[in-house]
């Protein structure tokens, strides 16, 4: 009787007595044991079917690419695979093969994926592992190869880390119509530079479906901003990064003005500046925006218009790590804060503020209760989130809520997070927002929602 | 004493005790309780009657995997005799094992089978178990034409 005859339980006992590596090689001698041997070593290796996550070197939360070569070795190991992430090798050489193994991945693929990272910023250490100049051409040609099959499994996302390899200028990447790539994420401003960021103008132009830029901060986008034309956008976010010269907020917001559908903003910490014209106000009304985060003076340039930006619902000050106002250093005092404050507060939109408590010159203006906000309330504002919460003293936090309940009486939601507090500790604060803010009917600690009460019981 | 009989009607005589290593038989003697009535059954009394004594794994007292696969070569010297059989009766013991419900033989079993293809290639597999490469060739060619496609054009 040949071995292959044995009744397929008998057959997962002996895969359970082999080692990994025979496994393997069981797997590979013919197509019953390439399904009862591979799935033993998928289960061995606590295969996990729809994250993919692969990096030079092994770890407890990564394969290597070593592993990932094993595992394509089995049929369907990558039928359920929906979100892939590539962090790939500081060697050149290596990262080169890698991106060759992660296309022939995606050629053994036949469904959508919902998600493609492919993280270079290993790369950056290539002074140690430089790329010999004739690698050049087979990286733009091999990332191009790569980008077209994930194109083909229609990857709603599409995020791109680091110095990516293609090095040379005459990197394409150009479908005439992107429908599959709806959500970017780059985080180098080495995509953003002038030898890089024309193909990725034209592909984000080309991308019909579009529906969100997460990218790090960069002087490349005063240049892409203006010729970018993405009805479909509906999100843009920046990050930090290293900017040269900030771009205008006025770029910002004729972009804004030229996609209808762009309702949600990060302005980011170092992108945007504001400068002696800035004063006197956006010009366009944006009634589309809804969700806006940005430094004081950049919100008071385009909210200080009571008719723009009329359905406004949430905004989130910005610490100003790099608030350029009037091409200055960011400004001590609290003027502006409570001058946008005058702004806001008789808007009916707006249902949600998010306020770092130490912002410059917050706290001392709420202590020293000689607070020009006092004029203004906030009648609509139901959700209230503060930043940095847990910088106040103790029974600093008590004088704010005194505040809150002055400022926006209507408030039905306050948030907190990053407390690390114990239950006695919370149910502390708990009584204290009860006792200050007795209409306030729910308390969102660490990213979870519950009534104020239960808060004070911990009673779930 | 119980009466075993195999499946070509020889009968042989074994101590109960001996025989309930099985726990198939020892779950048939207590669905049968005490009978003159024979029991049928192929060659395994050997291995019980030197295992006599020792106790029963429990059912699910499997170890984990990490653990059993350390074991591999753990094959006590008397085991590793009595399992030294060509791959046709190998087979043979491992399927009644199951069949009779012998953990211990069926692991004995296995473990055997693991310790003979340990470290080998799929080659070296395929011809130590006469097993016929069904990996479609045309599927093969273009997985290869594929893999190498990079170098083509470059």
């Amino acid at each position: 009787m040949p071995l292959v005859d044995l009744p397929e339980e008998l057959l997962c006992s002996i895969c359970e007595k082999t080692e990994p590596s025979t496994l393997l090689s069981l797997a590979a001698s013919c197509k019953l044991l390439n399904r009862i041997a591979g799935s033993h070593y998928l289960l061995f290796i606590a295969h996990d079917k729809r994250w993919i996550c692969v990096a030079d070197k092994e770890t407890s939360s990564e394969r290597s690419f070593d592993t990932l070569r094993n595992i394509m070795s089995i049929a369907g190991s990558v039928s359920s695979a929906r979100i892939l992430r590539f962090r790939f090798s500081p060697s050149a050489a290596k990262t080169l093969q890698q991106i060759r193994l992660v296309t022939l991945l995606l050629q053994r693929i036949h469904h959508p994926l919902s998600s493609i990272q492919l993280d270079f910023s290993g790369a950056e250490r290539w002074s140690s592992f430089p790329p010999s100049f004739n690698m050049f051409p087979s990286f733009n040609g091999e990332f191009g190869r790569l980008l077209w099959e994930a194109h083909r499994l229609r990857c709603s996302s599409l995020a791109l880390y680091g110095i990516i390899p293609c090095i040379q200028d005459h990197f394409k990447f150009s479908p005439l119509i992107n429908t599959s790539f709806s959500n970017f994420t780059f985080d180098a401003a080495f995509l953003l530079s002038r030898a890089q960021r024309g193909w990725l103008t034209e592909l984000l132009n080309a991308s019909k479906a579009i529906s969100s830029i997460l990218a790090c901060c960069s002087e490349g986008w005063t240049h892409i901003l203006l010729k970018l034309r993405l009805p479909s956008l509906t999100g843009l976010t920046f990050f930090t990064g290293h900017v040269g010269t900030p771009t205008a907020i006025e770029v910002l917001a004729e972009f804004c003005n030229r996609h209808p559908k762009l309702h949600r903003i990060d302005s980011g910490p170092y992108q945007f500046r504001i400068s002696l014209t800035s004063k006197l106000g956006c010009q366009y009304p944006l009634p589309q925006l809804q969700i806006l985060k940005a430094s004081v003076s950049q919100l008071l340039y385009f909210v200080s218009d009571p008719s723009h930006m009329c359905n406004l619902q949430v905004v989130e000050i910005r610490w100003p790590a790099l608030d350029v106002h009037l091409a200055s250093k960011p400004s001590n005092s609290s003027t502006g804060l409570w001058h946008l404050f005058t702004c806001l507060c008789n808007r009916s939109s707006i249902r949600e503020l998010v306020l770092p408590v130490n912002l410059p010159g917050l706290e001392k203006d709420v202590l020293s209760k000689a607070q020009p906000s006092l004029t203004s309330t906030f009648p609509y504002l139901t959700k209230l989130r503060f930043i940095e919460f847990k910088s106040l003293a103790e029974s600093t936090r008590q004088d704010f809520l005194k505040w809150v309940s002055k400022v926006f009486p209507g408030l039905k939601t306050l948030e907190v997070d990053y407390m690390a507090w114990d239950a006695v500790q919370t149910s502390r604060f708990a009584r204290t927002v009860a006792k200050e803010l007795p209409l306030t009917e729910n308390l969102r600690l660490e990213f979870k929602t519950r009534k104020v009460k239960e808060w004070i019981e911990n009673n779930f | 004493m119980v009466t075993l009989v195999t499946s070509d009607n020889e009968k042989f005589n074994a101590e109960k005790e001996v025989v309930e290593r099985s726990v198939l038989i020892k779950n048939m003697l207590e669905d049968v309780g005490e009978s003159d009535q024979p029991i049928p059954l192929p060659m395994f009394l050997e291995y019980c009657e030197h295992h006599r004594g020792e106790p029963l794994p429990a059912p699910d007292a499997d170890t984990s995997q990490d653990d059993t696969r350390k074991r591999t070569t753990d094959i006590s010297e008397w085991d590793q005799k009595f399992i030294t059989v060509d791959q046709e009766m190998l087979f043979e013991i491992i399927l009644a094992a199951n069949y009779l419900d012998i953990k211990s033989l069926l692991d004995v079993g296995c473990k055997t089978v693991a310790n003979m293809i340990k470290g080998k290639t799929p080659e070296e597999i395929r011809k130590l178990f006469n097993i016929v490469n069904d990996f479609t060739p045309r599927r093969r060619c273009a997985q290869i034409k594929k893999e190498n496609e990079w170098a083509e054009d470059r």
